[in-house]
Formats: C-alpha cells, sequence, structure tokens
C-alpha cells in the first residue's frame, strides 16, 4: 500500500556475517534479552545450585507442612518436611534435561519427516502420513506411560517418551510450510540454477519455514517440562531424580494442607517456559530479514 | 460547482496514512466530478492513489492507520464524509458499489452464486428470499450467463475468471447505483474475455444510465471504455481532460511518458524496432511533507520551481486541466506535438536493428508434449490428463528472440518450463546446439543449466527472501562452478552495473527493492552462468508500464552485447510486437499461427490470432473505436478432454463440419515463406473465408 515506504538506502555497507547479525538483532530486542537473562539464570541455578546450596532434597530437613519462611525454610517444607528451596534448586537440572531432550526429540523427527513429506509429495507423503496419523491417534499420555513402563522409568526414557509422542504437530506443521512455500518461484529458480534436491530442502524451503517452528518448538519445551509433571503425577517417574513435576506429583495430596508445596515448583516451571518463549520470540525476530533492515 | 447533472463531486480531497515511520499523504487535494452517464477513467502506476480514491468515495479507508483528513464528497447534494454509518451502509451498494480487481477471491467460495447476489438484493431493498433469489438470476441473465438459472446454483469455484467478473458485476448492479466503482476489472482477465466485460460494461452503462469510475493502468483500456480521464501521480491529479485529448495531446511530462512508454500494437509493425521510452526512476515515498510537484524528480524538464513549489492547475482547453510549472509558465515550455513518441522527457537509447533472419537454430523442437496425471478421486477411477502442451514443434536461431503468445491455460509456460526440463516432459525432442537434451538426467541435467536460465515472472515470490541479492546472484555460479571462486565476486558485481543497480546494493534483501529493481536482480541471476538461451517468463507483467519499459530496454541491450538469444512467453501482444523476431501464437496447448513479427501482424491468417489481434485495446483515439473487432464467445475449453478435430472450432465463427473442423486436428503447415498456421479453412495466404467476405 502507499504507505509502506521504499528503502532507497544509499551508503556503502559491508555485509556481515549472518550469524553475528542475527545475534546484534538479538541483542537489541530488550524481551529477548530479559528471556536470555532468565534462562540463563535458570540455567545456572541448575548447574552450580547444587554445590552452593548443597541440602539435600530427599532428607528431611525439618517438620512437615512448615510454611514458608519457618526456621529459615525459605519456602517452607513439604509432607514430609523436605526443603522445597532444595527441591527447586536441585530438581532444575532434570526438569530443564527433560524439556530439552524432549523437544530436540520432537523437531528432529517432526522436521525431518515434515520437510520429506511436503517436498517429495506422492507416495513419500502418503507413506510418512500415515505414520505420523498411527503416531496421532494413540492418545499420547498413555502412549507414553506405555513407552515408560516398558523401558523402566529413568530420566532418558521419559524425555524420549515425551519427544516420541509429541513430534507428530511439528512434522503436519513443517509440511504444510514446505507445501506452500514449495509453490514459490524462488524454489523454482533454484532449481534451474542447479540445486540439488538436499539444498532445496534445507537451505532454501526450510530457513522460509522457520519462524512458525521456532514458535513450536518453544512451546513444546514448555509442553515437555509440563508432561514430566503430569507423568511424575501419576507416579511414572525417577524415584531417585529430584525434579519440579515430581514435587508437583508427590505433593498434590496436600495441596489444602501446604500450598506452597505445590505453588513454587510450578512458579519455577512458569518461569522457565516465560523465559523459553521470550527467546524464541527473539530468534524468529532475528531470522526475519525484513526485520534486519541495514 | 454542482450543476443538474452532476452526480459525484469530489472536492479537495485528502487521506493520510499515520505508520511508524510518520505520515503518509496517499491523495492531496483531488477534485473529480462525474456527471450522469459518465465514464471517468483514472490512471496511473501503483501506488499513485489510484485504488484509494476509490474506498475513499466508499467510505472504506482502512481507519486506523488511514483518515480522510480533509474535503469533501458529494453524492448528489449530499455530503458522504459527514454522514453516520447507518446512511453510508445504504449507499453503498445501494447507490454506489464497487466491482474488484481479483474476480478468483472476491467471491465467498462457501455459497452459491445466486445466495451472494440475492443476499445483496435483501439486505438493501428487503425483498424477501424467494423474490431476492429470482431477481438475482434476472440479474444474472442481464450480464450475459448462459442458463442463469443452473449457475446460480453453483459455486463460485465453478465459474471461470471471466464468468465470476460477470457475476461481480451483476452483484454491483444488484440494486441499481448511480455509481459504479471498477477498480482495474480486467486486469487478471485475458484480452479475447476483457473485451466482452467491456462490451457488458457499456451496454449497461446505456441500459442503467450509471455512472462509471473506470480505474486502471493500461491506456487501451481508458481509450475503449473513458469519455473524460484523470491522470495521478503520487497522490495528486496531475492532469483531466476528455480521453481523446489526454491521448492525443498530452500536456503533463508523467502522461506523456505513460503513453510513450507502452509498446503499442501496430498493425504494421516497421522493420527497425526502437527502443521504448522509459520513465526514469520510480513512484516517490509518500512519507513526510511533499515539496513541490511530486513528478519532478523524475522529469527530464524539471525547472527550480518545479522542486520547490507544487504546480497550479491551469486550463488548457474545455475541461482540460494540467497542473504542471512548464504549463503555466509559457506553452510553449514543451513541445506541443501531436506525436508523443520521441518526446525529450524521456530517455531514448540508439535504435536496435532486427536480428539477422540467416543464424543457425540454437535450440530445436520437436512434438513436444507434457501432459499432466490428473489426482484420481479414487483408485478405481479412470486416469486422466491434462494435455498442457500437446505437439508443439519450433526452432530458435541465435541472437534472436522468438515469443509464444497466448492466453492462460494456453501451455506457454509450460513449454517454457519443459525446456528447462524443470517439468517432466512426456514425449517430443529437444535439441539444443546439437545435444538432444530431452533424457538428460542427474549431473548432466544440473550442468545443462548453465547454458539456458529462466527469468521468473513475478519479482516478489522468484527471489528467496532470506538471501541477500549478491548471493542471489552469485549462487547459480557457485552451484554451476562457473569460473574460479576469486573471479566470481568481481562477477557479481559487474552483473549489478550490467543490469543498472549499483554493486553496493549486493548486501541488501530483496524486499528492500522496488519491483522492477527486483526484476533486475532476476535479470543478473538469470547471465550469471553466461547462458546461451534465456527463457523470459512474462518478465514485465507483474510491473507497471514505466518499469515495463525499462526492463525491455534492458533485455534488448543485454541481448546485443552478449548475443543472447530468448524465448519470450506473453501475453500481452504489444509487448511481444516490440520485442520478438519470431512469434508462435499458442492456443490449448498447440501452436495454431507461426510467423516472424511483421507478416504475423500484417496478415493474421488463424482466425484465434485475428480475434486476439481485435481484442487488444488501443491506446490511439482514433483507432479505438473505428477498429473492426472478432468477438469471441466463452471461454477457452477445459485442457484436461480437449476436443477432437481443432482445439478452436467450438469458439470460431468459421468452424464448418464439411471442412472436417469438428473431427480433424488441422497441421501446422508453412503458407507462405516462413508463416506457418494450423487451419483448415487456410490453405495459402490469402484464400482464408474471412479474407475474401473482406
Amino acid at each position: 500500500m502507499e504507505s509502506t515506504p521504499r528503502q532507497q538506502p544509499d551508503d556503502m555497507l559491508s555485509v556481515e556475517h549472518p550469524l553475528k547479525e542475527m545475534a546484534r538483532m538479538f541483542f537489541r530486542n530488550k524481551s529477548a534479552m530479559f528471556g536470555l537473562v532468565l534462562l540463563t539464570a535458570i540455567i545456572f541455578m541448575a548447574l552450580a545450585g547444587p554445590y552452593i546450596y548443597s541440602i539435600d532434597p530427599f532428607d528431611m530437613v525439618w517438620a512437615p507442612f512448615a510454611p514458608p519462611g519457618e526456621e529459615g525454610y525459605l519456602m517452607g517444607t513439604d509432607y514430609l518436611g523436605r526443603d522445597i528451596v532444595a527441591g527447586i534448586i536441585h530438581g532444575a537440572s532434570a526438569t530443564l534435561a527433560v524439556g530439552a531432550v524432549a523437544a530436540l526429540c520432537t523437531i528432529f523427527i517432526g522436521v525431518t519427516l515434515g520437510a520429506l513429506a511436503g517436498f517429495y509429495g506422492r507416495w513419500v507423503d502418503n507413506v510418512l502420513m500415515r505414520i505420523t496419523e498411527f503416531f496421532q491417534v494413540l492418545p499420547p499420555l498413555l502412549f507414553a506411560m506405555v513407552l515408560i513402563t516398558l523401558f523402566s522409568p529413568t530420566l532418558w526414557t521419559i524425555a524420549l517418551s515425551i519427544g516420541l509422542v509429541s513430534w507428530t504437530g511439528v512434522a503436519r506443521l513443517t509440511r504444510s510450510e514446505f507445501l506452500r512455500i514449495r509453490e514459490q518461484e524462488f524454489v523454482m529458480a533454484a532449481r534451474s540454477i542447479g540445486a540439488r534436491n538436499w539444498r532445496l530442502i534445507w537451505r532454501v524451503i526450510l530457513p522460509n519455514a522457520l519462524p512458525p517452528l521456532i514458535v513450536t518448538t518453544t512451546l513444546i519445551t514448555g509442553v515437555a517440562i509440563l508432561f514430566e509433571a503430569g507423568l511424575s503425577y501419576l507416579g511414572l517417574t525417577d524415584p531417585n531424580v529430584m525434579s519440579w513435576g515430581f514435587m508437583i506429583g508427590s505433593n498434590r495430596d496436600y495441596i489444602f494442607e501446604s500450598w506452597w508445596a505445590i505453588t513454587f515448583p510450578g512458579l519455577a516451571i512458569f518461569l522457565t517456559v516465560l523465559a523459553v518463549s521470550l527467546v524464541g520470540d527473539g530468534l524468529t525476530d532475528a531470522f526475519n530479514p525484513k526485520l534486519r533492515q541495514l | 460547482m454542482m450543476d443538474s447533472t452532476t452526480l459525484l463531486d469530489v472536492q479537495d480531497l485528502q487521506v493520510r496514512f499515520h505508520v511508524r515511520q510518520g505520515t503518509a499523504t496517499v491523495i492531496n487535494d483531488l477534485n473529480l466530478s462525474l456527471k450522469e452517464g459518465e465514464t471517468l477513467g483514472i490512471v496511473g502506476e501503483s501506488g499513485c492513489g489510484k485504488s484509494m480514491t476509490a474506498l475513499a468515495i466508499m467510505g472504506l479507508v482502512p481507519s486506523p492507520p488511514g483518515e480522510v483528513s480533509a474535503g469533501r464528497i458529494f453524492l448528489e447534494n449530499e455530503d458522504l464524509l459527514q454522514v453516520d454509518a447507518k446512511r453510508m451502509r445504504q449507499v453503498r451498494g445501494n447507490d454506489i458499489s464497487m466491482i474488484f480487481q481479483e474476480p478468483m477471491t472476491s467471491l465467498n467460495p462457501v455459497f452459491k452464486i445466486g445466495y451472494q447476489i440475492a443476499e445483496t438484493i435483501r439486505i438493501h431493498q428487503g425483498l424477501d428470499r424467494r423474490a431476492a433469489l429470482n431477481q438475482a438470476i434476472e440479474m444474472l441473465k442481464a450480464v450475459d450467463i448462459p442458463a442463469p438459472q443452473r449457475r446460480a446454483n453453483e459455486y463460485p469455484y465453478q465459474l471461470s475468471g471471466g464468468m465470476r467478473q460477470r457475476v461481480m458485476i451483476a452483484m454491483a448492479l444488484a440494486c441499481n447505483p448511480k455509481v459504479l466503482i471498477a477498480d482495474e476489472p480486467t486486469t487478471a482477465l485475458d484480452v479475447t474475455v476483457q473485451a466482452q466485460i467491456f462490451d457488458l460494461l457499456r451496454e449497461i452503462q446505456e441500459r442503467n444510465r450509471a455512472a462509471i469510475i473506470f480505474i486502471t493502468h493500461d491506456m487501451g483500456s481508458i481509450a475503449q471504455m473513458a469519455d473524460r480521464v484523470a491522470v495521478m501521480y503520487a497522490g495528486r491529479k496531475v492532469e483531466d481532460g476528455p480521453v481523446g485529448e489526454i491521448l492525443g495531446a498530452p500536456q503533463h511530462p508523467y502522461t506523456r511518458g505513460l503513453i510513450a512508454c507502452v509498446p503499442h500494437l501496430e498493425k504494421k509493425p516497421s522493420s527497425v524496432r526502437r527502443p521504448l521510452t522509459e520513465i526514469l526512476g520510480v513512484v516517490p515515498s509518500l512519507l513526510g511533507r511533499a515539496m513541490g510537484c511530486p513528478f519532478a524528480p523524475r522529469c527530464k524538464h524539471a525547472l527550480q520551481q518545479c522542486r520547490d513549489q507544487v504546480p497550479p492547475t491551469i486550463e488548457m482547453g474545455r475541461n482540460h486541466h494540467v497542473s504542471c510549472w512548464l504549463a503555466a509558465a509559457a506553452e510553449a515550455a514543451i513541445p506541443t506535438s501531436q506525436t508523443v513518441s520521441a518526446d525529450a522527457t524521456e530517455t531514448t537509447p540508439p535504435e536496435i536493428e532486427t536480428s539477422t533472419a540467416a543464424a543457425p537454430p540454437l535450440i530445436r523442437v520437436r512434438d513436444l508434449k507434457i501432459h499432466f496425471n490428473r489426482p484420481r478421486k479414487s483408485p478405481f477411477a479412470p486416469k486422466s490428463w491434462v494435455h498442457a502442451v500437446d505437439g508443439v514443434s519450433f526452432d530458435i536461431r541465435r541472437g534472436t528472440t522468438f515469443g509464444i503468445v497466448g492466453e492462460s491455460g494456453s501451455g506457454k509456460t509450460t513449454t517454457g518450463l519443459g525446456l528447462m526440463r524443470l517439468n517432466p516432459i512426456t514425449s517430443g525432442r529437444i535439441v539444443l546446439d546439437g545435444d538432444d537434451i530431452t533424457k538428460l538426467e542427474g549431473e548432466d541435467l544440473r550442468h545443462l543449466r548453465r547454458r539456458m536460465q529462466f527469468i521468473f515472472q513475478d519479482p516478489y515470490s522468484s527471489l528467496n527472501p532470506h538471501m541477500r541479492t549478491g548471493s542471489i546472484v552469485r549462487e547459480p555460479m557457485d552451484l554451476l562452478r562457473v569460473g574460479t571462486p576469486d573471479e566470481r565476486d568481481p562477477r557479481v558485481a559487474d552483473l549489478f552495473g550490467q543490469v543498472g543497480l549499483r554493486a553496493e546494493q549486493q548486501a541488501y534483501f530483496p524486499h528492500q527493492f522496488s519491483g522492477g529493481q527486483r526484476q533486475r536482480i532476476g535479470v543478473a541471476r538469470a547471465l550469471a552462468s553466461r547462458p546461451d538461451l534465456v527463457i523470459c517468463d512474462e518478465p514485465v507483467s507483474a510491473l507497471d508500464v514505466a518499469i515495463q519499459a525499462q526492463i525491455l530496454n534492458l533485455l534488448s541491450r543485454l541481448q546485443k552485447a552478449y548475443d543472447l538469444t530468448y524465448l519470450f512467453i506473453s501475453h500481452d501482444l504489444g509487448v511481444v510486437q516490440h520485442i520478438c523476431d519470431e512469434i508462435a501464437v499458442m492456443y490449448l496447448g498447440q501452436i495454431v499461427e507461426q510467423a516472424d513479427r511483421i507478416s504475423l501482424f500484417q496478415q493474421p491468417l488463424h482466425p484465434y490470432t485475428r480475434a486476439l489481434l481485435s481484442a487488444v485495446p488501443s491506446a490511439k483515439p482514433d483507432q479505438a473505436k473505428t477498429r473492426e473487432r472478432v468477438h469471441l464467445k466463452g471461454d477457452p475449453p477445459n485442457p484436461i478432454d480437449p476436443p477432437p478435430g481443432c482445439r478452436f472450432a467450438q469458439r470460431c465463427h468459421f468452424a464448418n463440419s464439411s471442412k472436417h473442423c469438428y473431427t480433424e486436428t488441422p497441421p501446422l503447415q508453412e503458407v507462405a515463406g516462413g508463416h506457418k498456421v494450423a487451419c483448415h479453412l487456410v490453405r495459402d495466404a490469402g484464400t482464408a473465408p474471412w479474407d475474401i467476405q473482406g
């Protein structure tokens, strides 16, 4: 429309490395930076926290149901008298690991299958989409429970099971983006200058499909963390590893006696998901060439 | 100001948009008036405020960010800018209605045609369902839709583009409006269909005494449709007057440029081709406060005064006004010649001579067939194919331009992609410079890309938005290993210079360029691998006429500089006549006529070619209304099950069962030196029945 001005830049500018430029764009974005700081703090807490705050989260340190602040326990204790602060700090690493591994697993399977199905179409699409539908019709929670009980509940099996039941949405999204972008003339143009299929998929189409994929990934990280909480709630969890989900799960029966025992882990999950989505939004913007004005 | 017959009067209209970067004045000091039964044409490049004028009259300026900041719009004696929303809703559809550019998307796909028209009638005239539906069917009849009863029960997807535009017109006319605004109503349609729509609009105007505002970028359509013309530039009206005067003796440098830069279809093309006159640069940004004449930066005659002060509006004759300092200063300042071809306003590069006829063929195509498999509804349904290209043969001589013209669906783009081996080929042979390339696969096929390149139609979607333009131009050299890596960057810079861009613009992303500049990048990319043959698929059809001339001249210049061979695909006969040496006319996947540019236009033989030529609106005011017209009925048949015999027979006025038109496919036969035609009725040049009939 008439209102959009046309950029007519005149000055000579050297080309920055794309990654460097993306970083510059990202660091300029205030909310993305807030997310990054928050996420860094959470990761730092997960890595260094246990050495600084060395109370064992499984130890009974004080009377059960102690409200926050009593006897120096900032977040109180749970029904077994375990320190909630210790649980939050020691449970961070497991929670983050589950979220990250599940999200990576989801992205890896979903993008690969979706890209191949959308790009090649025909029978490849048919076969891959039937597989996707097979996974889609299974109720994810039940399916994850079956997988975990089959392979004994360790952190790894939990994370991979979550990934294995949640990639279908990503696959469908990737496929539909590929179907849309595949028809654009620049893809034909790339073919006409001799680009091989591999290049078309990963270098030409995928970058253009990334924005919705990045948003979905950040959401999936959050969903995976909550999924783990849900599995813990059902008791399907590694009993030797502290996690935020485990804390919520084990305290579920005492919600009226000690609201703090689930509120604080819940808040921790909320902040983590928020940080990841802010970072994700920032990445989407940094990747958008239209916002990368020189 | 208002005399008795003035229906619509726009006074000092100003529309502004408040955007992040500032305030843009998209319409400024606009005055228009429209009398009963009159057609006012509005022309100008995109971004000049034509459509915004229509929206302002309809009270549909998107707000925010838009705002009608000054002016009055009188419909009869009512100021439409003062009335409330309820009254405005009555005005819209009832008194003023609008036809949009894109018939494919302006009908709601989930409702039946009849229902959509009846809805308008129900809302405005308060009729009940049954009565409204009956009236809707009457309307469909009025716009010449065959079998209106049946069509009213169909969904938009079941109708062709031309039919849909008729439905849009029926809907717009449903309440018998006083003013009809047609915003580029035929831009998305083929020329033969465009001619039908024009006839319909004129007929309706006579019947209803409606006034029409006709918005277009095409001077030919203006000549056909308008009584008066207003030329808009950057939100201002720069000239207005009776159609004959505007086209015959334009006063404003911009009007002159607009007329001169279009390659007009000549009946007897001259053998010497002149480059088109160009208007330099692009439409300016409308942000901020405008200083002086908006056209001054692109005007060769601009004086200091032009840059400092807004020009006054001067009366040049009866109802002819122009806003230009040059006209104000002295009418002798601009030569007021009748011919506008060689005006000093535009740059006129030196002439190009016609290419030599004796060059050997670079590419030979024999009996090329490209059929697409249609997806079947069930595994038991019979297989069916779309016969997109069905037995096409031609040679393109080195260093020449071979044109393919045809309407949409004729298979011209499919042929081009097939030559590039970007489409699967069903059968036939393609020989490039002695090498059979029909069956190349894998790495051999990739190497073929070095010798053949493609320029795409849409400059907005043919460049990867995630790549810098420098990398876009460099990419083919990297992929096809053209030259050594060290040579590539200097070559990219050189190519940027060749296509008229600055080397430092390599650092920008495609969205930072205008449409014309993007097409220049597309040209640079195509030339990067030093190809012999460049296939240009409608390279200028998405561009404004002023920019179109720049790109066509660029292509001609590059052809000469690098001895390039072009396959030029287009639906625009004027452009094809301008740039091509030899031309093939395609209809439903087959070539119906093929000749050099002079004989094809001087002596078109096939009835389809003749219909096509006569359907092109001429911008010469004397020719516009007098020229003989051959009108085609209906739409092209479906390429899924092409009719047996001559594919054109169903729409042909001369088809004759005694000549086997309906049963045998006519072969493409040579009738005179190099002039080939596929028609049973033409045995040799000059013996066609339509020539005898005179």
